[in-house]
């Protein structure tokens, strides 16, 4: 069977520090207003971005956070909306860009339920995350998965029942996010 | 959302550019069995008006890319992407309809045998036009993650529209047209395609106030999703002002017009003429506040 690489988060592990976003754009060279992934704060409502509040009232807070990137669903609404053929998905299931291609529709921003692409004004075209492929060809993991502090996420084989990431999905139950979009992303989440 | 003003007018320029044809090829089949000259001369003049705007339009929605001059790879995918079909259909259509356009410029004293011909071309180029509308609706229907466009009613906007925008745009153009004659045949004839228009005109702005009510309670009440509540919130509340000026220069304006127009062209069929103008700018200016709103109330969940 043919691999499929996913990222499992631990939601319990993940204390919100941005450590995975930061790592990506050193890796990656992202401009500054973009971030292939990105960390959701899930607090109160009513705060603005960045603004890490709890919700609820004392004693009773919850605050917690929920990182996002390229899901790398098993069925792409991206890949099949590009005209150009720009995003593409590899056998092992992680979909990649090619910049020559793009023609700068943004028409895959608008299809991907979970916001991810995003348009570079620096060349006209849509970038997102690619799960640093190239390292993973050169057997390492993405730099986000490296870079976490906590160890709140682990890289691996979805389709090896052997793998961390198979084990600790069957063990915590490991959901997907937006799982009505029916995109089955290969990005799981652990935890509350 | 920004305002994406390219695809404003690709899409306004689609939908009169297929609406003009639909209404052309059907006179054009209709004056195969009928001697009136008013038939063909509402078909030629629909060519000459959906012509032109299919190539602007087509040039404006490459404007739209980053990348314009690659526009062809944009054709890359088709099947599975809307885009790159809407791309296709385009450019079949636009080819179809100039060369209906073309036969209709050359088409003084022909045969039979080009007459036929040129009502296939002018079929071909209708129905590459409904795939191109069907298309275009299609690619914004199937976002999922906009509930503001996501459902069925998109498709309908995009047909009501180009409904609308057909029927009056040719009515305008044959109206600018027509000279005062002393041809009581010619006269008679005009004065009853200016009939049809006027009702063809006041059902397309009734089916289109009718399109954007269902939307507006789609958003409201159809769905669970909050974007769409937000997306209606939008229009009742920032773009109130926007909303309502559709509503009355879109709609109001030129149910009044027409309806007036209506009682009045067996009596002073030149004012009528004034009347279906007024009438056609307003439903133009209507549609271009409607794409204008129909991108400023995206919320993507």
């Amino acid at each position: 069977m043919s691999k499929r690489y996913g990222i499992v988060i631990n939601l319990e592990k993940c204390i919100g520090c941005h450590a995975c976003t930061i790592a990506c754009k050193m890796q990656n060279g992202t401009e500054l207003d973009i971030d292939w992934t990105r960390v959701k704060t899930v607090g109160d409502p009513k705060a603005k971005i960045g603004q890490d509040i709890p919700r609820g009232s004392f004693p009773h807070l919850s605050l917690s956070w929920l990182p996002i990137l390229c899901m790398h669903c098993s069925d792409p609404p991206c890949v099949r909306r590009c005209p150009s053929r720009a995003l593409t998905q590899r056998d092992d299931g992680i979909v990649v860009f090619d910049k020559q291609t793009c023609i700068g529709c943004q028409a895959c921003g608008w299809v991907c339920p979970y916001d991810i692409p995003r348009y570079s004004s620096a060349d006209g075209t849509v970038e997102k995350c690619h799960l640093c492929f190239s390292r993973i060809d050169r057997g390492k993991e993405p730099f986000c998965v490296t870079a976490c502090v906590y160890g709140a996420r682990i890289f691996g084989d979805l389709n090896n029942p052997e793998s961390a990431v198979s084990k600790l999905i069957a063990r915590k139950q490991g959901r997907q996010h937006l799982p009505e979009y029916g995109t089955n992303p290969t990005i799981r989440y652990v935890g509350p | 959302m920004e305002v994406q003003y390219p695809l404003v007018i690709f899409t306004l320029l689609t939908c009169l550019s297929v609406g003009a044809t639909c209404i052309a090829i059907v006179a054009e089949l209709v004056g195969i069995t009928h001697k009136d000259t008013i038939f063909e001369r509402i078909a030629r003049w629909g060519s000459y008006l959906a012509a032109p705007a299919i190539l602007i339009g087509l040039l404006a929605s490459t404007l739209h890319l980053s990348k314009p001059l690659a526009f062809i790879t944009g054709l890359s995918h088709v099947g599975p992407s809307w885009i790159s079909n809407e791309g296709c259909a385009g450019l079949l259509f636009s080819m179809f309809i100039i060369v209906f356009a073309i036969l209709h410029f050359f088409s003084n004293q022909k045969g039979t045998a080009w007459k036929s011909s040129r009502a296939l071309v002018g079929l071909l180029a209708a129905l590459s036009g409904l795939s191109l509308l069907y298309s275009q609706g299609m690619a914004y229907a199937t976002v999922r993650p906009i509930p503001a466009w996501n459902t069925p009613l998109t498709l309908g906007f995009f047909v009501a529209s180009s409904f609308a925008l057909g029927v009056l745009a040719l009515a305008t153009v044959l109206a600018i047209g027509h000279k005062v004659t002393r041809d009581e045949g010619r006269k008679i004839s005009f004065i009853s395609a200016l009939k049809v228009f006027i009702v063809l005109g006041t059902i397309a702005v009734v089916l289109q106030a009718a399109v954007a009510g269902m939307w507006l309670i789609h958003l409201k009440t159809g769905l669970v999703i909050q974007a769409a509540i937000e997306s209606f919130n939008l229009l009742v509340g920032p773009l109130l002002v926007m909303t309502l000026l559709r509503g009355i220069i879109g709609t109001v304006l030129p149910l009044v017009l027409l309806g007036y127009g209506w009682m009045k062209v067996g009596i002073q069929p030149q004012s009528v003429i004034m009347l279906v103008i007024v009438s056609s700018v307003c439903v133009l200016i209507g549609e271009i506040i409607a794409r204008q709103l129909f991108f400023m109330v995206v919320i993507h969940i």
